[in-house]
């Protein structure tokens, strides 16, 4: 990049130049006439947020190990920088080499969370590349999609060429492996790559399937337009975590980031079930690794790194069925080289003073628990499977080991919430104050309990999400949630407790994109018409201009996020398989009406269809 | 064990490092350190850290060829071992210049060498001789402080001086206070060069400045700081 362009005149124009600086300890430098493949993982959000990410540390390490293959950094510029950009005709380009994103072979963007959207949109603009897939010219780079988002790709479908299905370590590699050799054996065009990429396992090729839509605007059919093009399209899995690749060195960046430590990823999938978590079900089956093998990956990075603290990172780290041994493992090291842990993800039902003491090196004078529901009998309906109790409990260690503040996360507008529950939010934190107080009296003269209980309840709002067994459901009008909230603020009178909630009109935009169909693209080419990008950052997001952008597309939003979905209805990501079947999602579905709960993993195995995809799997063995 | 001795480290953050602020620095200095195995003396308290003391932070946007940062080491290391487990640490564009027992205390440093380089349609022989003249003369410019903003006479901060032509920028070299009470920001001798020549980095494109530290002194302002 700075070869033609003025580019320290730039940085000296920008907030935070160090996210664009590049040169960081750690990033990989490849010699371009020794490569075959140039790969550009995209992440459309900010350096900051970006390089907080496991997935992609993983992945870019992964596509780095392949000696044909140099996997660049791109990050989305903030706007200060796009200004500076476009006043100077400079494209989006790669930190490592500073070349064009254009020129790259492949362009991977993670789909994160479905806010990214616009954010992926201004990104290809920047890049100088048409948005729709089929605009781009034979010498365009490949798009492809990967993460959360692409297990509903549908509404951003039109402006990718390939989305991989699953966990990407392997299959990426495979993916440019094939490209490679398509290229050295001349058989490359694009159609000709995308075809032989949809036989591939796990990659779903958009322009290859055909739409059909019902005179109610459900959809007909899904069909591939030709023969060899798989109509389901499985999910990727790695088979045996403690053999898979995981980094032993990072890209160590300058400037702050989220998650500024070692990510060192415990497990994959979780035993819980709750019915409203996409997470809990698209990264099914559990898949454990050893101690033995945690201990050994956190030294490493720990010598190649020199970050004082290791993050344990899972969906539910106190479900680890060996954090017992893994604990002890790596404390053996830890404490003298002034390394701290930290557990995130912790569950209420197993807090234990033990837990606590072994990480009571955190730096925070604070928990969080996400109890999710205010009563009982939710909690039973979206088999949150936590009781009172178990708060209750939780909170006594929590207190009794000197911590003060307690943070609770709530969903508002889950399928059979009542005003009954809403109230059983504010109860909860009541009680969770009382505990405090009762906890005073009975420590009195010991010391401790000197600061004011503080108590955090943080309430979003529900959104039906692919692949739950909540799909169906409907998502309340924003009247209702406006409703809903003012009554949950009525009901918080402790001064003891804070109440915050989620933008609601954020959370319904989220609700179409989560669950909208191909027609939803021409939302988004709106939305592009409109500037619009970084819809995640309360700064950004405009719900006037999404109401826009509705309304030129000629697209009720209501449809899609306001809509019970029907239990006969095709749904727009049917042609996915997640392994966990639509048969038990809709089982879980009619069970959370019914107030019934289901084991988790490591009770019973209740046969949600994810053994079928192989892998070492913890806990459920049961045959193929 | 032995006691802790102070070692000083001096090393070059030029290029897009000068992007890097100094909190930034710090932290990445620290991660540097453990990496290395410099068997360094932490901090004591509830979050031990690597102990690390800079002698004149930079500001983002200056570039520099002679930063130095103290600390002391608990187990005898060969100070060439410490230099180059250090410089394998570093990234691409840092690099080492030495590793010693320090000579000097850090409140002997006195002044600052500087080279400014100014890029505009206007750096030329008159550009250059007004330059010179401005700088000669008592310098009455608005100073941010913590406290507000002030008038202050620059000139007694400035040790000397002197502008030139260079492959078509002009280059001033100039020996500024870094005393901590009176430490003059090279910033300033741009905004008063540039507002008495009618040059605006601001709006135009075109214009810009570069500004690197060559040499820290001590007082005499010809003893390096060592």
């Amino acid at each position: 990049m700075e070869n033609n362009i003025p580019y320290e005149r730039i940085l000296k124009r920008v907030e935070k130049p160090g996210r664009y600086a590049g040169g960081e300890f750690g990033q990989t430098i490849k010699n371009k006439d020794e490569i075959k493949a140039r790969f550009a993982f995209c992440f459309p959000d900010t350096y900051e947020i970006g390089m907080s990410n496991l997935g992609m540390r993983i992945l870019y390490g992964s596509l780095n190990e392949h000696k044909d293959i140099w996997c660049e950094r791109v990050f989305a510029p903030w706007s200060d920088m796009d200004a500076q950009m476009r006043l100077h005709n400079i494209p989006l380009c790669a930190l490592e080499s500073g070349d064009p994103v254009r020129d790259f072979d492949i362009v991977a963007f993670t789909l994160q969370y479905e806010m990214c959207y616009t954010t992926v949109l201004y990104m290809l603009e920047l890049a100088g590349l048409e948005l729709l897939a089929c605009d781009r010219e034979e010498n365009d780079p490949v798009i492809i999609g990967g993460g959360p988002c692409a297990y509903n790709a549908e509404p951003i479908a039109d402006f990718f060429d390939i989305f991989s299905i699953g966990e990407g370590e392997e299959a990426l590699v495979e993916l440019t492996e094939l490209y490679i050799k398509m290229k050295e054996d001349g058989s490359y065009t694009k159609s000709a790559f995308l075809r032989a990429a949809a036989k591939l396992d796990g990659f779903y090729v958009p322009s290859l399937y055909e739409i059909g839509y019902n005179d109610d605007n459900t959809i007909k059919s899904i069909t591939p337009k030709y023969d060899d093009v798989p109509a389901k399209i499985t999910k990727r899995i790695i088979s045996d975590m403690d053999k898979s690749y995981f980094p032993d060195k990072f890209v160590m960046p300058y400037i702050e980031t989220v998650h500024d430590r070692i990510t060192l990823e415990v497990y994959r999938g979780c035993i819980r079930g709750c019915r409203f978590c996409q997470a809990g079900m698209i990264y099914r089956p559990v898949r454990e690794k050893s101690p033995e093998v945690l201990s050994e990956q956190a030294k490493k990075l720990y010598d190649a790194t020199g970050y004082d603290e290791i993050s344990l990172i899972s969906l539910s780290i106190s479900d680890y069925s060996k954090l017992r041994p893994l604990c002890e493992q790596l404390l053996e090291w830890t404490d003298d080289n002034m390394v701290s842990l930290s557990l995130p993800s912790l569950r209420a039902d197993s807090f234990s003073k033990e837990l606590m003491e072994k990480i009571s090196s955190v730096r925070t004078s604070g928990l969080t628990f996400a109890p999710e529901a205010g009563t009982q009998r939710l909690r039973d309906a979206i088999n949150k499977n936590v009781t009172e109790e178990d708060l209750m409990n939780a909170c006594t260690v929590a207190f009794e080991g000197g911590k003060s503040q307690v943070k609770l996360y709530f969903m508002l507008g889950q399928p059979t919430e009542t005003y009954e529950d809403l109230a059983g939010i504010a109860e909860l934190a009541d009680k969770v104050v009382d505990k405090f107080f009762e906890l005073k009296r009975e420590h009195k003269g010991e010391g401790g309990f000197k600061r004011p209980p503080s108590v955090t309840v943080s309430v979003s709002t529900f959104i039906p999400k692919p692949f739950t067994p909540f799909q169906w459901e409907a998502q309340d009008e924003l009247d209702v949630v406006y409703d809903k909230q003012k009554y949950l603020e009525s009901k918080m009178n402790n001064k003891f407790v804070k109440f915050h909630h989620h933008d609601a009109k954020v959370s319904r935009v989220e609700a179409v994109l989560a669950r909208g169909d191909r027609r939803l693209s021409r939302v988004l080419l709106e939305s592009r018409k409109l500037g619009m990008c970084f819809d995640a950052w309360d700064e950004f997001f405009d719900y006037s201009k999404w109401l826009k952008c509705f309304e030129a597309a000629e697209i009720d939003p209501a449809f899609y996020a306001n809509r019970r979905f029907g239990d006969n209805e095709i749904l727009p990501w049917d042609m996915i398989d997640c392994g966990v079947t639509k048969e038990f999602m809709l089982k879980e579905n009619k069970k959370a009406h019914e107030n019934i709960t289901t084991p988790n993993c490591s009770q019973n195995c209740s046969a949600c269809g994810a053994n079928k995809l192989g892998g070492e799997r913890s806990w459920c063995k049961r045959d193929l | 064990m032995v006691q802790a001795r102070p070692v000083r480290l001096g090393f070059t953050k030029t290029g897009k490092l000068q992007f890097i602020s100094h909190l930034d620095l710090a932290r990445t200095m620290s991660r540097i350190m453990v990496r290395a195995g410099v068997p360094i003396w932490y901090t004591e308290g509830f979050n031990p850290r690597p102990k690390l003391v800079f002698s004149l932070p930079l500001s983002i946007g200056t570039e520099s060829e002679c930063e130095f940062v103290d600390f002391k080491i608990v187990e005898d290391m060969p100070l060439d071992e410490i230099a180059s487990r250090i410089s394998a640490q570093f990234p691409p564009e840092m690099s080492v210049t030495g590793v010693w027992y320090p000579d000097h205390k850090i409140a002997e440093i006195a002044w600052a060498e500087y080279e400014i380089r100014i890029n505009s349609s206007l750096s030329d022989e008159t550009l250059v001789k007004k330059s010179n003249e401005l700088l000669s003369k008592p310098l009455v410019i608005t100073k941010k402080t913590k406290s507000g903003e002030k008038e202050v006479d620059i000139k007694p901060l400035i040790k000397h001086s002197e502008a030139s032509l260079d492959r078509g920028a002009m280059l001033v070299k100039a020996m500024l206070s870094c005393d901590s009470a009176d430490y003059l920001n090279p910033e300033y001798i741009v905004k008063a060069i540039a507002s008495d020549a009618g040059i605006d980095f601001e709006k135009v494109e075109s214009e810009y400045y570069t500004i690197l530290r060559k040499s820290v002194k001590l007082a005499d302002g010809v003893t390096d700081f060592r």
